[in-house]
């Protein structure tokens, strides 16, 4: 604090200011808890699509929905690539017109590789997912040994 | 306390993860995120080959991987610095490094035959000689984890100082355990000469005792052992037998150019190893 006071007196004002600020700061300012959705498939069901957006309007949560990619070097010229980007953007389309109405925060990210791999990694970048909510077509298996939060299945969606 | 990590990324497939791994890291140690792509420079002719505008496709790749790194951050509701460059990528790195007052660097690695670093040269070496700061190298996969930290023990070789220091630091704040390895590197026509094996390991003991000592100040868990074979070959194969998850070694700068020919222990172990190696460096002052 006294380090700032006697920086805001000098001459150069703003510049040290912005330059105290940035050390300051605390690096990744992360928000609302999150509601991890995960699906390895292009378009996110729509039950489990309606299940995360309720969910994290009622408590309050922000929703982060992972499309993981799990063939990313399957030699097919690009055409599975380039077809799950489409699904992907749709998917987004839809499911960002149903956040907008109940008022949630949507983010999507798109991975590639192991399930298990990806929700590791997710969760130790971000360090408040509260829970997972699971897509069809992802095995128990693959996920709870790497899952360090509570994982939920989707009706319809448990192998 | 590590501030700021500088995350160098390559076009190179193994790479690609690069950024996310330092994320993970700096969302560890609340740590800002800078990440680096460099173009490598180039001052042909490219018109011969009828190719309009060469610098912007060279640099194409470069910066897509930036905007994907910088995309993936801010979906997950992080902050991420990005920094295109052209240049040597060596020197822009450090230079960047010193720039942006980075604690840490954060390097792929490359897994490169003698030959091959011969002639096409080694980045991940200049960095290391270079750098102001300590660097990461992390293999393709590799996650990075402190759960057992192998420090590689060798004595009053001063450039180690730091090595054990960040080793004992990064236990303490993480609960790591912590290997501490020995290598006693005898040529082999000396070993078989009376008592000079056992009079080595007996050193090797010694100076083991007291790295033990210093880290029990700290209440950390050590395992201490010491091995005869060379150096990179230890520490590997000790890595690998004990599943550990860091390697922690100190940067010995060669005067005499032996390193341009042979290569230096950082390289060799870096070029085979599945875990992340911290090259901790002497600072300045």
């Amino acid at each position: 604090m006294l380090a700032r006071a006697i920086m805001i007196k000098s001459k150069n004002q703003g510049e040290l200011v912005q330059k105290i600020e940035k050390q300051l700061a605390p690096v990744s300012v992360q928000g609302p808890p999150v509601v991890l959705v995960l699906t390895r498939n292009g378009h996110l069901s729509k039950t489990t699509m309606g299940y995360g957006v309720n969910v994290a309007q009622r408590l309050n949560h922000r929703l982060l929905v992972a499309y993981v990619d799990t063939m990313p070097f399957l030699w097919d010229g690009g055409r599975r690539n380039h077809l799950f980007s489409a699904a992907i953007n749709e998917s987004v389309l839809a499911l960002k017109k149903e956040a907008q109405v109940k008022g949630v925060i949507v983010n999507h990210v798109i991975e590639t590789g192991k399930i298990g791999k990806v929700v590791h990694r997710l969760c130790r970048i971000i360090k408040n997912i509260s829970f997972i909510v699971v897509d069809r077509g992802i095995k128990k298996d693959e996920l709870l040994s790497a899952a360090p939060v509570p994982v939920f299945y989707g009706a319809g969606s448990a192998k | 306390m590590i501030r700021t990590i500088l995350a160098a990324m390559d076009n190179a497939r193994q790479n690609r993860s690069l950024y996310k791994e330092a994320l993970a890291l700096a969302s560890s140690m609340r740590a800002r995120v800078v990440v680096i792509s460099v173009t490598p420079e180039y001052e042909g002719n490219m018109n011969r080959l009828f190719l309009d505008n060469p610098d912007q496709q060279l640099k194409a790749p470069f910066q897509s991987i930036l905007d994907e790194a910088k995309q993936y951050a801010s979906s997950l509701g992080l902050s991420m610095q990005t920094i295109p460059r052209v240049g040597k990528p060596p020197v822009e790195i450090v230079l960047a490094a010193r720039q942006e007052q980075a604690d840490l660097i954060l390097l792929g690695c490359s897994k490169r035959i003698q030959v091959e670093r011969l002639l096409l040269g080694s980045t991940t070496l200049g960095v290391i000689a270079g750098s102001p700061c300590d660097t990461l190298l992390v293999p393709e996969d590799a996650e990075i984890k402190f759960d057992r930290i192998l420090v590689h023990v060798n004595g009053g070789v001063p450039e180690a100082e730091p090595a054990y220091r960040q080793a004992i630091k990064l236990a303490a704040s993480y609960g790591s355990e912590i290997h501490a390895l020995y290598v006693t590197d005898i040529p082999t026509d000396r070993t078989f000469r009376y008592g000079v094996l056992g009079e080595a390991e007996k050193e090797g003991w010694n100076i083991l005792k007291q790295f033990v000592a210093r880290c029990e100040q700290f209440d950390i868990p050590v395992v201490a052992a010491v091995r005869g074979n060379s150096t990179e070959q230890c520490i590997l194969s000790y890595a690998a037998d004990h599943d550990i998850n860091l390697i922690v070694l100190g940067y010995q700068a060669d005067s005499s150019g032996v390193d341009l020919f042979c290569g230096n222990t950082v390289e060799h172990v870096a070029s085979q190893t599945v875990c992340p190696i911290l090259v901790t460096r002497k600072r300045q002052g």
